[in-house]
């Protein structure tokens, strides 16, 4: 089941399945590495603020609405078996 | 003469490696027709003379900001590009670097930062690197500076490859297939830098931490100009400038108006350095001893707040409250420097997306946050009386910034544009580019500060000896007396103030006032009018139609504040 980048809990591997939006946040999104096929892991998550991802060796915060565009699908909890 | 061109993502040392391969001759200059800026220098390579220019750090040629517009138009003018690539962290900078490859420009990627991948386990293979991409590939660490001579000497073997236009996705599959081919990762553990890094922006953690580097800095900031000014400079001007003055009191004795333009009105038989309000002895003592040694200071610790990478973080930490004022985490960017001086503060805001952040942002600047010299000035008049009436004076001032943020996030249309940002790694600060970041920032402050103050004393001087003032003075009594509460000469201190907010704090000194009307006259002086450079600024920035909306926001909100501020305390 696909979630967004908000849902995903801190820790977590996912791997980006679509961007909900438009032209412009697709590409800006695009420049720093997130783009559909791309694993990412959440590493932390500010109470009413942005969330931070690790991509390949950098870290990148996102906006929490931007955030809440980007669908991933859930790989840490694909190896628990659930 | 050649023009080569740094191109890279922001933060992978390109500005070090600019500073390595040109050395002190650089200038700062606008691309026509914008305000965004660039850096550009000169160097001789095998006796021709190459033009070498420092292009804004951008991640992509599709532009998404006002610098990466710039960035791709300067390409057009580019004989060789020097592709400047983080090599900690090449999976991200491919990107630009693929993009670069489908361009007509002759390319050399300088795989930088080579130093840290042995400490962070990464292994790339250069040659295979070099030989899939088709153009020179040179590693270097512009730091220790090795490398950089094969860099310059590879310049001519740098090719056009002229590759086929890639979408998006296939880019960065081609990126995928490119690095697992050419690096190696190897395991290791976390390194404290990197758990100091995980602990700054922590949901509880990171406010702490955030707590601490700035009661630290602040503290810090205090401690430094304190020291410079009671054992530097206000020694150094009591002991051997006082009998200079002295001489000239004397010597100008029969010219009674020259004598008070230059040294100022006798205070108990004597010229005194704070209120005797000459140019050479008031104006040169508020800028040099009371101001300058705060500036120096302030500049010190932000350049090493920001040569470590903390500020980016800050930026992360309050996206969520800055939110709520109808901004994003980036504005508190500009905002800290406004700390410093209104003016640099007012040119960071360029990197803001949005038109309408840009207004908000730049007004919320140029009322409630208050530059260095004010600050010192405030420290100056209200200390002695205690430190809580300065604290009262920032509480005031932090209010009215956050009620400002609320009520114009109501009134302008638009969305708030997300935070997107990349945080960078903590890193060792480096002492050539914070020596050299903190000369041109001390310097543009003497530039920019010394002749207004100097030139508007002798102003308000000439003024004064008219009568002018009285007349002014008599016309705003009402607003001044029964708003503000203030006596009618306080007036001269809010006209200053347009010149010079420290000077206009300054006037407030021989009024005789009581601590209240102190707080109520430095509060509403930090949020009337700028001061004139703030000024110019503003209307370059956000132009005539903003600026008086600017304008009238600040007349409007210092009258209401000070006014409160003078029923309630």
């Amino acid at each position: 089941m696909p979630k967004t980048l908000v849902e995903l809990k801190s820790g977590e591997l996912a791997r980006v399945v679509t961007i909900m939006g438009g032209k412009g946040a697709t590409l800006r999104l695009a420049a720093h590495g997130i783009v559909p096929g791309v694993v990412i892991e959440k590493i932390g998550n500010l109470t009413g603020g942005p969330v931070v991802l690790k991509i390949g060796q950098t870290q990148v915060a996102i906006g929490r609405g931007l955030a809440g565009k980007v669908m991933v699908e859930d790989l840490t909890s694909e190896d628990n078996g659930k | 003469m050649k023009r080569i061109l740094l191109v890279g993502n922001p933060n992978v040392g390109k500005s070090v490696l600019f500073s390595k391969l040109t050395g002190v001759n650089v200038c700062v200059s606008n691309y026509p027709g914008t305000t965004v800026e660039y850096t550009h220098g000169f160097r001789l390579v095998e006796g021709g003379e190459i033009e070498i220019i420092d292009v804004p750090g951008i991640y992509s040629l599709e532009p998404c900001s006002k610098a990466e517009e710039v960035a791709a138009c300067m390409l057009e003018r580019a004989d060789v590009v020097i592709n400047v690539v983080d090599a900690t962290n090449l999976e991200r900078n491919l990107f630009l670097t693929t993009q670069l490859l489908e361009t007509k420009i002759p390319i050399v990627v300088a795989l930088n930062i080579w130093d840290e991948t042995k400490h962070k386990g990464i292994d790339i293979d250069v040659d295979k690197l070099s030989a899939i991409l088709g153009v020179p590939v040179i590693p270097t660490s512009a730091r220790s500076g090795m490398g950089l001579d094969r860099l310059l000497a590879s310049l001519k073997h740098a090719k056009v490859v002229g590759a086929k236009p890639l979408t998006t996705a296939e880019r960065w599959q081609r990126i995928g297939e490119i690095v697992r081919s050419v690096q190696r990762i190897s395991h290791r553990h976390h390194t404290f830098l990197e758990r100091l890094q995980d602990a700054s922006i922590h949901p509880i953690g990171g406010y702490l931490v955030a707590l601490l580097v700035v009661g630290a800095a602040f503290g810090l900031v205090r401690l430094v100009g304190e020291s410079i000014v009671n054992h530097v400079m206000d020694p150094l001007f009591q002991n051997l400038y006082m009998p200079l003055i002295a001489r000239i009191d004397r010597a100008l004795e029969a010219y009674p108006l020259l004598h008070d333009l230059v040294v100022g009105r006798r205070i108990n038989d004597a010229i005194d350095f704070i209120q005797s309000f000459g140019v050479i002895s008031t104006g040169l003592y508020v800028e040099l001893v009371m101001v300058l040694p705060y500036v120096v200071a302030f500049y010190l610790v932000l350049g090493l707040l920001e040569d470590i990478g903390y500020l980016p973080r800050v930026a992360v930490l309050l996206d969520g409250f800055m939110h709520m004022l109808g901004l994003h985490g980036y504005s508190v960017v500009p905002t800290l420097l406004g700390l410093g001086c209104n003016v640099p503060a007012l040119l960071a805001t360029r990197i803001l997306e949005s038109k309408r952040e840009r207004f908000i942002v730049a007004t919320m600047i140029s009322i409630a946050v208050p530059c260095t010299a004010l600050q010192a000035m405030v420290f100056g008049l209200l200390g002695p009386f205690g430190m809580r009436y300065v604290a009262a004076v920032y509480v005031v001032l932090f209010g009215v910034w956050v009620v400002l943020g609320l009520i114009m996030r109501l009134f302008t249309k638009g969305f708030i544009p997300a935070l997107l940002m990349e945080i960078p790694p903590y890193r060792a600060p480096y002492l050539t580019t914070l020596v050299m970041k903190f000369r041109i920032r001390t310097l543009g402050f003497l530039k920019e500060a010394l002749p207004v103050v100097l030139i508007g004393i002798a102003v308000i001087n000439f003024i004064y000896s008219l009568g002018i003032i009285d007349n002014i003075a008599r016309f705003t009594s009402p607003v001044i007396t029964r708003i503000l509460g203030l006596p009618d000469e306080a007036v001269v201190a809010i006209v200053v103030g347009f010149l010079r907010k420290d000077v206009g704090v300054g006037m407030l000194a021989p009024l005789n006032l009581s601590v209240k009307q102190l707080i109520v006259g430095c509060s509403t002086l930090a949020m009337f009018f700028p001061c004139i450079a703030t000024f110019t600024l503003l209307f370059k920035e956000l132009g005539l139609v903003d600026t008086l909306k600017a304008i009238a926001i600040m007349v409007v909100t210092a009258l209401i504040v000070g006014g409160l501020v003078n029923l309630l305390l």
